[in-house]
């Protein structure tokens, strides 16, 4: 049965947005904070205070987009496989509360960089400790278990789209084995991030997908 | 017949628990743990924080109770934009679950921060400002998340003219308001008004159309007329005689 058309073109942009909303917030906080250590990391957060917190708000919209996303993804699909339309609305329920608590610390980054330049850039510090915490902590760990859940999300729909032949069985075919191979550094990236840089690319097919 | 009425008159008492508790909340917890000293009088005045929190603490009941009670009212109207509040209502209380735990850690930073001895202050003061600047993001991000489940509300409400037309408009402008409000704060634009009255002059229109709203609900319900048309468009079943 075709779902209303209207709804999947809604879908289909949703996807995009979450898409590309996601490769800018990406590239905005990776030009905010930069590279080096913990204290090079405030110094330029302090310096780069509006692209972080341009970054901030399109994660916020970015959150908002996925939980649409979910929604709709529900919508469509609840008629036919009610349990796995709602176990992947639940996933991308949680992706979006994952993003939202790790950008809430990477906010909480904006004044401790202040706090560290106005107390002169004190090596080692207490600021280090609660940096590290916030960002390496909080904030890319929050990321790993964000990706854990998008990545459940997007297997769960590309099956449903697989079973409803929405969109052709080959495109469905290719985004379930893209995601399974991009579940892998994702979960590598639990146990440890050092495992990241070199299994990223087994993420690479899905990239067009 | 006025279906829905006993919906109508729980979605009125809640809508007014949590708009009023959050405030209620706020007003005892608020100069316990939003002044500056906050690090030498969280901890003494624990229990009045405590007693402002667990009456916010209502709120998280109440929030997830009004798209559970007001969903089969609004999916026979529209059944993709029901979902999108009732699980948008739910993200929102979990959100405010988060916010109002961290605001709770404030209390052990005050503790630890007096055991201390007033000893490095500037750590203490660091940890807190963190929990701070968190919360401060946090609440940012629940208003905006309220603000479009309050869109999707008064969208359906609108279309559907369960409720005066004009309450829907009001809440859908209000919501707007309060969105422009957050951007305007993430992007540090205050016209120079403090805070506290920024926030309220963005609030006041939204926590009084509800309350407005929500006594609506309870006088006279749901419009009757506006559930006989849905029903009038629904085919008769065909019976074999």
């Amino acid at each position: 049965m075709k779902a209303e058309l209207n709804t999947i073109r809604l879908l289909g942009a949703a996807q995009l947005m979450v898409i590309i909303g996601n490769l800018i917030m990406d590239t905005l906080l990776s030009s905010a904070i930069g590279s080096g250590t913990i204290s090079d990391i405030l110094l330029n957060i302090s310096n780069n205070i509006t692209e972080m917190r341009i970054s901030n708000l399109v994660a916020l919209g970015q959150t908002l987009a996925i939980v649409v996303l979910g929604i709709l993804y529900y919508v469509v699909f609840f008629e036919q496989h009610k349990t796995v339309a709602l176990m992947s609305l639940i996933c991308f329920v949680m992706a979006a509360l994952t993003m939202a608590v790790s950008k809430m610390a990477t906010n909480a980054l904006i004044p401790l960089s202040q706090e560290f330049i106005k107390a002169g850039t004190p090596e080692p510090s207490n600021y280090q400790t609660l940096a590290n915490i916030l960002y390496f902590g909080i904030d890319r760990r929050g990321n790993d278990i964000h990706m854990l859940f998008i990545s459940l999300g997007f297997l769960l729909t590309n099956y449903l789209l697989y079973v409803s032949r929405e969109i052709p069985r080959a495109i469905s075919i290719w985004g379930i084995v893209a995601i399974c191979l991009l579940l892998i550094p994702t979960v590598l990236a639990l146990y440890d991030r050092e495992f990241l840089p070199g299994a990223m690319i087994l993420a690479l097919p899905y990239a067009p997908y | 017949m006025n279906t829905y009425r006993k919906n109508a008159v729980i979605v009125g008492v809640l809508f007014i628990i949590a708009t009023a508790f959050l405030f209620i909340g706020t007003a005892i917890y608020g100069p316990v743990l939003d002044n500056l000293d906050y690090l030498e009088t969280a901890y003494p005045n624990r229990i009045t924080a405590t007693i402002g929190m667990l009456i916010e603490f209502i709120c998280v009941l109440a929030i997830p109770l009004i798209p559970v009670f007001l969903f089969p009212v609004l999916r026979k109207h529209s059944e993709t934009l029901a979902i999108g509040y009732v699980v948008f209502r739910l993200f929102e209380a979990v959100i405010f679950v988060i916010v109002e735990i961290n605001k709770l850690s404030l209390i052990s930073v005050s503790q630890h921060y007096l055991a201390s001895g007033s000893a490095d202050a500037s750590y203490f003061q660091n940890i807190g400002s963190s929990i701070q600047a968190w919360n401060s993001w946090g609440w940012l991000f629940y208003v905006l998340v309220f603000a479009i489940g309050a869109l999707i509300l008064y969208t359906v409400l609108y279309q559907s003219k369960l409720v005066p037309r004009f309450l829907s408009v009001w809440g859908f402008v209000a919501a707007l308001m309060i969105m422009t409000s957050i951007v305007l704060t993430m992007l540090e634009v205050d016209f120079n008004l403090p805070g506290a009255a920024f926030e309220l002059i963005f609030a006041i229109p939204i926590a009084v159309q509800e309350m407005v709203m929500a006594l609506w609900l309870i006088v006279k319900g749901f419009n009757s007329s506006a559930h006989e048309l849905v029903l009038k468009s629904v085919p008769p079943l065909q019976t074999n005689v």
